[in-house]
């Protein structure tokens, strides 16, 4: 090989590295996709932040935060929960740019009431060095997904087709969680919560456009339905609990499905520059199902929970948000006195005369809207039962509960 | 042919996006301070007899 021929490899080996520098450098920072009439942009391609860090519930030390008569829980925002904006524009035509931006570390404040809201305050700077930058047009929209969407869900679509602007945005709410899991269950002593990414919220408003300074101030509230749950056992009993699964309900006569668990598409579409969602659709594989495996806990020799009447526990699973309602029935997998594996349900029902054997439709259920934190407490699990009426103020209740010895 | 490689217009159009991006001016980074609501809290006491305990 000659110098010539040498030197004129140095330089091809440094410039080829030069040029894969600045190709990768712009892939990685390259965060606008603009569309032009007519074309269709899909955004499928980056990977999420991996971000762990997620809100916390805040009950104010259990005095909860009231507004009128309604109470609420705060959702805190935590150091670098990271989230993904979306930025609607028309400049040449109907365009959207994504970007994942994260609460700056120290920024938070802690949930309040302030102006009739309860409110945690949040930072945000973008992930990547480039954030969303403005575009030309009168059209500025802004959106929030919580937490990040991943790029890599081939479900996840954003897209702009014959000026028409297409948004699905997929959200998996587990059908079965293991409480010793740490990745499905969260666990002090012996209370359970779902891990939080589950815990989806987007923006409140159906856009946000730039107020008169040019600030951009996004609201996002919880799209996700939350059941806290408390149960203890009845009287002396002790009680080895397996799994627990809360089913919704309906019937043909219903609008909503019932579907609580699976995976969601939360769709957005655009027309004429505004927004508007839709409720989350389910497809694919969903259940009107959640359930909590206990079985790998270790109280019961054969796995799992030992309950009492002093030894409570509570846990809090995460089901389908949205503007729906289910009526439910709660089931526990227990092992009886007999040593036999059964299931111990109840309807989440007001007061009704079993003796009228009501249907379905006509038993008076619960209504639990979506959306919600509903704390449904004062459980005690029979170990053995038998149906019971109840005589109570001139009606007769369906309700009640006897020990089977009870009967001999 | 590798010098034909650095001037192929695949190299050169990744050069100009990125330059285009690096100073392309007024970036968004005027958000005010992101909200986020609480969780409307609904209480279901079950020890009250005016519920159904209908185990089953």
């Amino acid at each position: 090989m000659t110098m010539k021929t040498r030197y004129s490899t140095a330089i091809t080996v440094v410039l080829l590295s030069l040029a894969a520098i600045l190709f990768t450098g712009c892939k990685k920072s390259h965060w606008g996709f603009r569309s032009r009439p007519g074309e269709e942009i899909v955004f499928k391609i980056r990977s999420n932040t991996g971000s762990d860090t997620r809100t916390v519930y805040n009950d104010n030390n259990g005095e909860y935060f009231t507004v009128g008569e309604t109470k609420y829980e705060g959702l805190d925002w935590v150091d670098g929960d990271a989230m993904t904006l979306a930025y609607v524009f028309v400049d040449g035509g109907l365009g959207v740019d994504l970007a994942d931006y994260s609460i700056v570390e120290g920024s938070v404040t802690p949930s309040s009431v302030s102006d009739g809201r309860v409110v945690s305050l949040g930072t945000l700077k973008s992930v990547k060095p480039n954030g969303l930058q403005w575009h030309d047009g009168d059209v500025h929209q802004f959106y929030a997904t919580y937490p990040e969407v991943d790029y890599d869900d081939p479900n996840f679509v954003f897209e702009v087709e014959n000026g028409q602007m297409n948004a699905k945005v997929p959200y998996y709410y587990p059908m079965v969680l293991d409480s010793a899991n740490e990745d499905d269950m969260t666990k002090d002593g012996r209370v359970w919560v779902e891990n939080m990414k589950y815990a989806y919220m987007n923006s409140l408003d159906s856009h946000a456009a730039p107020l008169a300074d040019g600030t951009v101030q996004l609201t996002v509230g919880p799209h996700f339905t939350a059941f806290e749950i408390e149960v203890r056992a009845q009287g002396e009993d002790t009680i080895p609990l397996k799994s627990f699964t809360l089913s919704s309900s309906y019937s043909t006569d219903d609008v909503e499905d019932g579907l609580i668990g699976g995976t969601f598409f939360l769709n957005y579409h655009n027309d004429d520059g505004d927004w508007w969602n839709e409720h989350l659709e389910g497809e694919g594989n969903t259940s009107n199902s959640v359930t909590l495996d206990f079985s790998n806990e270790t109280e019961y020799a054969d796995g799992g929970i030992l309950l009492t009447n002093d030894n409570p526990i509570k846990f809090t699973i995460f089901t389908r948000g949205g503007y729906v309602h289910y009526k439910l029935t709660i089931g526990f997998d227990i092992i009886n006195g007999a040593g036999e594996r059964v299931n111990r349900s109840l309807k989440l029902a007001h007061a009704y005369d079993i003796t009228d054997e009501l249907s379905d439709n006509q038993i008076p259920w619960i209504w639990f809207y979506g959306n919600r934190k509903h704390r449904i407490s004062g459980l005690e699990l029979p170990l053995n039962v038998s149906k019971l009426s109840l005589w109570y103020e001139g009606q007769t209740y369906a309700g009640g509960y006897i020990n089977d010895d009870w009967n001999d | 042919m590798k010098k034909k490689q650095f001037s192929s217009p695949l190299i050169l159009q990744e050069v100009r996006i990125c330059a285009e991006n690096s100073f392309l001016a007024s970036v968004v980074d005027n958000l005010a301070p992101i909200e986020s609501t609480g969780q409307e809290v609904v209480e279901h006491d079950f020890s009250q007899e005016t519920f159904n305990h209908n185990w089953e």
